[in-house]
């Protein structure tokens, strides 16, 4: 009797303490490797591109039937707020595309997962070494963007334009032969209120001209090479040849629309213009930046949150989006970028697209945007460098003057 | 001719049983009273733990935070800095500018939609043929999203290709920066403003003519006095205490005011737009400091508490002036 009811009670403890452990587990690493994941990425929402993405990326589930991805959504003005506040929170996605400024300060906050387990056995390229922090491989490359000048061909040969320019005078002058047709030349970025992208789009200027934001140790903003990259930006402005006041979704309306000549854009907003059937791929003609130098690029970084409810199903993703499987079936929604591994350009998508080769050879050349040694503080130093660009474009400040108030500016806040 | 008591029964006899009974009815009128604070209490309640968790709690939170380096990311895990948050944005060029703009932008947003809202007022508290229509047309604004007026705003004032550019052109004027150029971005960010914000004013106004007697009038009309005299006499003395509401109100909320700031210019050209409220934004997230963003914050809920003061002070004086009179 008293054995049966010792059985009895040891019996109910395991129940008990089995069904408590599987419902504290609720479904989250206990179940490594399953369930949903979220995915957030501002791309989702580009037009004619982010569904094409959307579509390759599900395309694991084929792989990892256990596995479901869920958009999160966000457009991009407001996506990196959004992700540093919720990670902040403890909460957010469990896997994100973050922009390589913000990967920084989220590796040196403790708040990504790392991922070496799951990258072993890619064939990364160099694009990740500097996702690899202390020896961790705290994120992947998803795309590194470069930036290229990008024509109307309708456009400019309406203008009679002959061919891209390779120099600032050609560009203003090619600009100009625009402006006496009735089209607008050349469009960039110039206004704060676009600040998240202005701030990766303008260090093309400066690094096209041999500038960089520091040289590992101090800044050097006031360097005469980002002087000469901040005048050749006044002197397009000054030419007359800008529609001012245009932001990126107005502009590139307007170049999709043939009415504008000319943008400086990076290799995805190239494929989104084709991607709608408003511009064909044949009326986008590419080169490379009009600068002496080759310019900067942007880094889209592929990241697990540590804080995230499934991280191994997360990191399950991050494997097969590294692996050949993944890299090929990625491949052609993100067009002409460089990928974490050397995948070629898909054969069919370079014949259709002939600009994107440009971009292809441009990737190989161009730089980080990001100030060595002060990654994390990324942010505050374009912010300190921009406001001064744009004094110099509307109160036309002198370059020199404009360049060495930030470097003062930022050494102070910085210090 | 007697008095009786409210049932009919005559004082005396009324009285007798009321004294007699006068410890057990005391009970009960307290416990009637206490019942009743409770039920005050229980109403209140849920006001009360509204403001506490969504106000107070915050409040205290941010001012706490404003003594710690706290970063975005990381917003609990800030450590004690002491005062150096508000020593350094003291001494910042940038929490000056942006106080400036405020103020600016305050002053600018309060005397034009009182002005605007009153003259529109006044003209639609007239009777005159489609008199309703054109009421429903001047509220229109203060129902549109904020969002929308914005959107709708940059393009009219886009410099190559907006509405009020192109109208200037077909007047042979050159083209205007209205959000690009630092002198015109302030003045440009108001008149939305203004715009968005008017009908507001004009309907509080609205309500307060028409309470006005139209003996008033009648008496004025009678004693020769013009449009102007009645206005400045009848009518404004009338409307004083509801413009001094209004005014105050449109202080509070231009001091707070983000959204159409925010999606016109970011807080440029230059910083001339970037007001407190702006600048608390962008050190929070594009700087990702929280410790100094909440700093800025606290000083600009000690500006608007120093606003506020000032406008009760002024009410309480004029009431009294009123009262006297």
């Amino acid at each position: 009797m008293i054995s049966r009811s010792l059985r009895g009670a040891s019996l109910a403890v395991i129940t008990t303490g089995a069904l408590v452990l599987t419902a504290c587990s609720g479904g989250g690493d206990g179940e490594a490797g399953s369930g949903a994941i979220t995915f957030g990425n501002w791309q989702w929402l580009e037009t004619g591109r982010g569904d094409a993405m959307w579509e390759a990326v599900t395309e694991f589930e084929d792989s990892e039937p256990e596995i479901q991805l869920e958009k999160s959504e966000t457009p991009f003005a407001q996506y990196a707020d959004k992700l540093n506040t919720e990670i902040g929170a403890g909460a957010g996605p469990d896997v994100f595309v973050v922009l390589d400024r913000q990967f920084a300060t989220l590796a040196e906050a403790g708040l990504l997962e790392p991922l070496d387990d799951a990258v072993a056995d890619a064939d990364l390229n160099a694009t990740n070494d500097n996702l690899n922090i202390d020896g961790r491989q705290l994120g992947v490359t998803w795309e590194q963007v470069s930036y290229a000048l990008l024509g109307n061909r309708t456009v400019l040969e309406q203008a009679g334009v002959d061919q891209l320019p390779t120099t600032v005078e050609d560009l203003i002058a090619a600009g100009e032969q625009a402006g006496e047709a009735g089209l607008d030349g050349f469009a960039v970025r110039h206004q704060m209120n676009e600040y998240n992208g202005w701030a990766y789009d303008f260090p093309s200027w400066t690094y096209g001209y041999g500038g960089s934001w520091s040289d590992g140790e101090r800044l050097t903003i006031d360097s005469e090479e980002n002087i000469a990259g901040v005048t050749a930006y006044k002197d397009v402005f000054d030419s007359g040849i800008v529609p001012v006041g245009d932001d990126a979704s107005t502009f590139r309306s307007k170049f999709k629309q043939d009415q504008l000549a000319m943008i400086i854009d990076n290799s995805g907003t190239a494929l989104s213009l084709v991607s709608d059937g408003q511009l064909s791929s044949e009326d986008l003609i590419s080169a490379p930046l009009p600068f002496p130098e080759p310019g900067a690029h942007q880094k889209l970084v592929l990241a697990v949150n540590a804080n995230g409810e499934n991280k191994e199903a997360a990191k399950e993703f991050v494997s097969w989006a590294v692996s050949e499987e993944g890299q090929t079936t990625l491949r052609p929604s993100l067009g002409a970028s460089v990928l974490a591994t050397d995948v070629p350009l898909d054969e069919e998508f370079s014949e259709a697209n002939p600009w994107a080769e440009t971009f292809v050879e441009l990737g190989r050349t161009n730089l980080s945007g990001l100030p060595d040694g002060f990654e994390t503080e990324a942010d505050p130093i374009m912010r300190g460098v921009l406001e001064q660009v744009e004094r110099v474009i509307t109160e036309d400040l002198e370059p020199a003057e404009a360049m060495r108030e930030a470097q003062e500016a930022l050494e102070q806040d910085l210090s | 001719m007697s008095y009786r008591t409210v049932d009919g029964a005559p004082p005396g006899r009324a009285s007798a049983p009321r004294e007699a009974h006068r410890p057990a009815r005391g009970r009960g009128t307290r416990s009637r009273r206490r019942a009743g604070r409770l039920l005050g209490y229980a109403f209140i309640a849920p006001a009360v733990l509204y403001l506490v968790v969504f106000l107070v709690v915050p409040l205290l939170q941010g001012i706490a935070m404003s003594f710690t380096d706290a970063k975005l990311i990381n917003p609990t895990g800030g450590d004690p800095v002491g005062v150096d948050n508000y020593a350094s944005t003291l001494t910042a060029d940038r929490f000056w500018n942006s106080l400036l703009a405020t103020v600016l932008y305050t002053t600018a947003t309060v005397a034009g939609t009182v002005v605007l809202g009153t003259a529109a007022a006044v003209l639609v508290n007239r009777a005159f043929r489609g008199r309703a229509l054109l009421r429903s047309l001047l509220a229109f604004p203060y129902a549109m999203p904020t969002v929308a007026v914005a959107l709708v705003f940059a393009w009219m004032y886009n410099q190559s290709n907006g509405a009020f550019n192109r109208g200037l052109g077909i007047l042979g004027i050159g083209e205007t920066g209205w959000l690009t150029d630092p002198d015109w971005g302030m003045a440009s960010v108001v008149a939305a403003t203004v715009w968005k914000v008017f009908p507001f004013v004009m309907l509080v106004v609205l309500a307060a003519l028409q309470s006005v007697s139209a003996e008033l009038y009648e008496a004025a009309r009678i004693d020769g006095a013009d449009a102007l005299n009645t206005f400045r006499s009848i009518v404004l003395p009338h409307l004083a205490p509801t413009l001094r509401i209004v005014a105050l109100l449109m202080t509070i909320w231009s001091i707070r005011r983000f959204e159409i700031i925010f999606l016109l210019t970011g807080g440029g050209p230059v910083e001339t737009t970037n007001t407190l409220v702006i600048n608390v934004y962008r050190t929070a997230f594009s700087d990702q400091n929280l410790g100094v963003a909440a700093t800025v914050g606290a000083l600009g809920l000690v500006v608007s508490l120093a606003v506020t003061c000032v406008f009760l002070l002024v009410e309480r004086r004029e009431t009294k002036r009123e009262e006297a009179l």
